[in-house]
């Protein structure tokens, strides 16, 4: 598909004419909708023109995308417009005052800067009646559908899909890739994403949650037919393409780990009850949301079957189940750490429990930079378990996260201001001798070691 | 050494416990292939059915009942449960999947343009609380279905039934605020052509609805401090909220600096006007206000809304035993509409103080012997609220609202009366039916008695415990049709099929109840 770059008119700049005192002007504005990629216009469109506190006011595009709103109030206005297939353009429209003024708007998608920008011009009359021009280009949405068959052809429904955008540019957890969004299949196994942006798409089928309708033995399956995000085939959308990938679910034995649940020496659940533990296997540094790996439930041992090579994030989390309206399910003791699983069965992959902890840490400041206090962010990474905890410096950087749940943890950090928070980035963050500031850290942990948080000044210049 | 291990598990893998059976369709009677049976509680382990609609599922659990869920796209999912002894294979099970039947269509506004991120439900009237209510269909998985970019939605692993069509207005109600929640084919109540009659499997693809622009009247007025109050730098958010927990929709606008507000488009209803500033949920210290709002055909104007302190207050309570005898602790759950639910205990003294309540509406959701570290004396095991007043008044059903005022003292009072019915389900040629599912429904429903289900077993005897006596109707249905039960219409429609009984308190007679033909 090809992309045509298209012109804009010059922005109209007129000279002002001496304001002089007479009746409210009047305003208008006019102007066209576009499809961004062809530039051809768009008929039928509808328009929205926003004012505060007012009714909105509404018009169609004719059939040559042209538009107009007449014996408009001055003021300020937004302006949107929609058409089917297409993602919504908005431009903020300045008619407060009869001067002139260009305008750049946005287009609002997943990403809006996909899109070329609206623009307005304006012109002011002698009697300081302002016409506005517009110009409003909409990007085509881009579509993937499809549908997910077991490996036997038979439709699969409730499967978990993810879609993963290519980008070079992102530096999130997984380097060049980016979001995913989710979804699952219907009843017939059928699945859809609208209002894409053009791009290079992975679209993964992986097993439900909850609902025992997949072997052992299924895997993650990437359209395409592999099994791994480095051999699948990824599909290229252009603005406005429809694409479709169909996945059949492969099916791969592997080889099962098993071994024993230990619970600390004196450990005794507090209510009585019987603690109940859940085991499973993420893929390392997998891009996936919801990796859902093999999974295990047991009291003493646990079994996890059909588990490909490769390395692994482990994940133990024992719970007690005392509140029996599940409303507070209580987390107890865990475990989690990387493990490397080969091409044989194991069978003695004892995993000795810890109970949660508080971690401790403290934060310091450059020399010469003013100490404050900062909030101090765990947050869970991808593919790892484990709930968002927060907790504050004291004046003397001190800090303490209390009963962080199993997880693997990067550490985030904000500094309150005026009206919100400012994220500050850290010099560095270290647990013991080993560097934790990119590939987090592990809770709960034998040692407790604390954290050592290094940052530097956050008001340049203003250091003492 | 190695060896006799090896000896070992084999031995082991040998005493496995199986399930055989094979799956048909309930309709046709053709056998099922590419049905996945597994045991509930044992992920992973899956059997898939053969061409011939066969399996063979090995079972984890020996000789204690186990639910094993059996699933296939386009059937409903059937969860029945078996008891395989140590070692042996139950061979000969026959399943019958029931077709499932879906709704599906394309929502589009005024415009004909498609509405995105509509939301579709399909609901029935269910008894709930021993009142009859138009409640959504719980779906298998996840909130209703949303609709897509092209204004497609689809209902699926529908029982045979009638359902009432509503849609929420989604993305039209970004665009224009007069697209509100509609029934069929585009009303604000239902009605008649609201409803769809659906036979079991049957797929209907064009069920399409045209959501329609409501002018409404507008509600506005302003939000007055209480002395001392002053408001905050962010301005409060009114919202109105119709419906109740489960069907609640919100609409949010903030109020102007000056305290002003003013919500166009309402269209005709009750509704709850409710007026914040600070934190959600409240906090003690944040200030709010909730109002009851009845919407007509003119404009709601200068309205005050005065704000209160939020204020937690705390609810003394006693719990006792209907005929008396030992009180054990009990943990009651209460549903509120402000953030999550809350677990309060009662003690041995039947003591109970639910502490820190903030305004809001609550209900008694749930309530059960405490559990912890301690065995609950029998007849506890089955204790059950008949009354909850909280005053003078009985809010066992209704639940309550907190104003920040404390509320007079809460007196539960608990039973342990069982009214217990046991029987056998027997076919027209006599023989027992297993797997079939026994009703009790009186005929005078309560808050707290209005149905009482049980299987019949691989003998085809069931065994039901009432919470109630006097004159009930004992229906038999087939697992597939379990949800009709909820159903008034259908339990009315049905209730000549099956002879009254009266049940009194404890052990009855003996019943056998008969299957005609199909």
């Amino acid at each position: 598909m090809n992309v045509r770059l298209i012109g804009f008119p010059v922005l109209l700049l007129l000279t002002l004419p001496a304001i002089r005192a007479q009746a409210p002007p009047s305003a208008d504005l006019e102007g066209d909708v576009i499809n961004s990629t062809t530039g051809a216009p768009i008929a039928g469109a509808r328009l929205k023109l926003d004012r505060y506190q007012a009714e909105p006011i509404y018009v169609r595009s004719d059939v040559n995308g042209h538009f107009r709103f007449a014996n408009l109030e001055p003021g300020g206005y937004s302006l949107t417009a929609d058409s089917p297939g297409f993602f919504k353009a908005i431009v903020q429209v300045d008619l407060s005052r009869p001067r002139p003024a260009g305008n750049r708007g946005v287009s609002i998608g997943t990403s809006p800067n996909a899109a070329p920008a609206a623009t307005v011009s304006k012109s002011t009359d002698a009697d300081g009646t302002q016409h506005a021009k517009a110009t409003l280009p909409l990007l085509p949405a881009a579509a993937i559908s499809g549908n997910v068959t077991d490996p036997f052809g038979v439709p699969l429904a409730d499967t978990q899909m993810e879609l993963i955008l290519k980008d070079p540019q992102s530096r999130l957890s997984h380097p060049g890739l980016t979001y995913s969004m989710q979804t699952r299949t219907d009843d017939r196994g059928e699945y859809r994403w609208g209002n894409l942006d053009a791009g290079t798409y992975y679209v993964v089928a992986n097993k439900p949650g909850g609902i025992a309708t997949w072997d052992s033995n299924y895997r993650m399956t990437y359209y395409g037919g592999a099994t791994d995000l480095s051999p699948a085939k990824p599909l290229t959308l252009g603005p406005g393409e429809q694409g479709r990938a169909d996945i059949q679910i492969v099916r791969k034995t592997g080889v099962h780990v098993a071994g024993r649940l230990i619970e600390p020496p004196g450990f005794e659940a507090s209510t009585g009850s019987r603690v109940y533990t859940h085991v499973t296997l993420v893929p390392d540094k997998t891009p996936l949301f919801n990796p859902n790996g093999p999974l295990a439930n047991g009291h003493d041992d646990y079994r996890l079957n059909d588990v490909l090579p490769g390395k692994y994030l482990l994940t133990a989390v024992s719970s007690t189940s005392a509140d029996p309206f599940g409303a507070s399910h209580k987390e107890v003791l865990g475990l989690i750490r990387p493990v490397e699983i080969g091409e044989s069965d194991i069978d003695d992959l004892d995993l000795e429990l810890l109970p949660l902890g508080d971690l401790a840490g403290t934060v310091t400041f450059s020399q010469g930079c003013t100490p404050a206090p900062l909030h101090i962010t765990a947050v869970p990474i991808r593919g790892s378990i484990g709930v968002r905890s927060e907790t504050t410096s004291d004046a003397a950087g001190r800090f303490v996260l209390h009963s962080l749940p199993t997880g693997r943890y990067v550490i985030a950090l904000y500094q309150e201001i005026a009206h919100g928070a400012l994220a500050v980035p850290s010099l560095s963050i270290q647990q013991g001798a080993r560097d934790v500031q990119k590939d987090g850290f592990y809770a709960p942990s034998t040692g407790d070691e604390p954290l050592r948080i290094a940052v530097g000044c956050q008001n340049p210049g203003r250091a003492q | 050494m190695k060896s006799a291990i090896l000896l070992l598990l084999t031995a082991a893998a040998l005493a496995a416990q199986t399930l055989e059976g094979d799956v048909f369709d309930a309709l046709t009677g053709a056998p099922v292939a590419g049905a996945v049976v597994a045991e509930q509680r044992y992920q992973p382990g899956i059997s898939r059915t053969d061409a011939s609609g066969h399996f063979s599922l090995p079972i984890q659990a020996a000789g204690v009942r186990s639910a094993i869920q059996i699933t296939r796209a386009g059937y409903l999912r059937l969860q029945p449960a078996f008891t395989v002894g140590p070692g042996e294979t139950l061979s000969g099970v026959r399943i019958e999947l029931t077709p499932a039947a879906a709704i599906a269509g394309k929502v589009v506004d005024e415009d004909g343009f498609p509405v995105e991120r509509a939301q579709v439900t399909a609901l029935r009237y269910q008894m709930v609380k021993g009142e009859r209510k138009l409640q959504p269909v719980p779906l298998p998985s996840g909130p209703g279905p949303q609709s897509n970019d092209l204004g497609e939605y689809r209902i699926s692993n529908l029982p045979a039934g009638r359902y009432c069509i509503r849609a929420t207005p989604g993305e039209a109600a970004n665009w224009d605020r007069r697209y509100v929640t509609e029934y069929l084919p585009g009303v604000l109540e239902p009605a008649d052509e609201s409803w769809i009659e659906l036979k079991a499997g049957e797929q209907r693809g064009d069920v399409n609805l045209r959501l329609t622009k409501h002018e409404g009247v507008t509600v506005e007025g302003r939000i007055a401090m209480p002395a001392g109050g002053a408001i905050s730098q962010r301005p409060p958010l009114v919202s109105l909220q119709t419906g109740e927990f489960a069907t609640s929709a919100f609409s949010s606008f903030a109020a102007g600096p000056d305290g002003t507000f003013r919500i166009p488009h309402v269209t005709p209803g009750t509704y709850t006007l409710q007026a914040q500033s600070g934190n959600f949920p409240p906090q003690a210290g944040d200030f709010m206000v909730d109002q009851q709002l009845q919407v007509g055909n003119a404009d709601v104007r200068n309205m005050v809304l005065t704000m209160r302190e939020v204020n937690p207050v705390d609810i003394e309570g006693t719990v006792t035993l209907e005929n008396g005898g030992t009180l054990h602790p009990m943990l009651f759950y209460l549903l509120t509409t402000l953030g999550p639910g809350l677990t309060f205990r009662s003690d041995e003294r039947g003591s109970l103080t639910m502490n820190g309540l903030l305004p809001g509406h609550y209900t008694i959701q749930g309530m059960m012997p405490d559990l912890a570290g301690r065995t609950v004396p029998a007849p506890f095991a089955t204790v059950y609220p008949v009354s909850a007043r909280l005053g003078e008044k009985e809010v066992l059903g209704s639940g309550f609202d907190i104003d920040g005022t404390p509320p007079g003292p809460l007196k539960i009072t608990l039973s342990t009366r069982m009214y217990m019915l046991s029987g056998e389900v027997l076919d027209a040629g006599g023989k027992p039916v297993s797997g079939t599912v026994v009703a009790l429904v009186p005929t005078h429903p309560t808050v707290y008695s209005w149905l009482t289900t049980a299987l019949t077993d691989s003998d085809g005897e069931f065994r039901l415990t009432a919470r109630s006596g006097g004159t009930f109707h004992a229906y038999v249905l087939d697992q597939s049709q379990q949800a009709s039960l909820n159903d008034p219409d259908y339990l009315q429609a049905h209730e000549g099929d099956f002879p009254p009984l009266y049940i009194v308190e404890g052990q009855n007679p003996p019943l056998t109840l008969h299957l005609a033909a199909k």
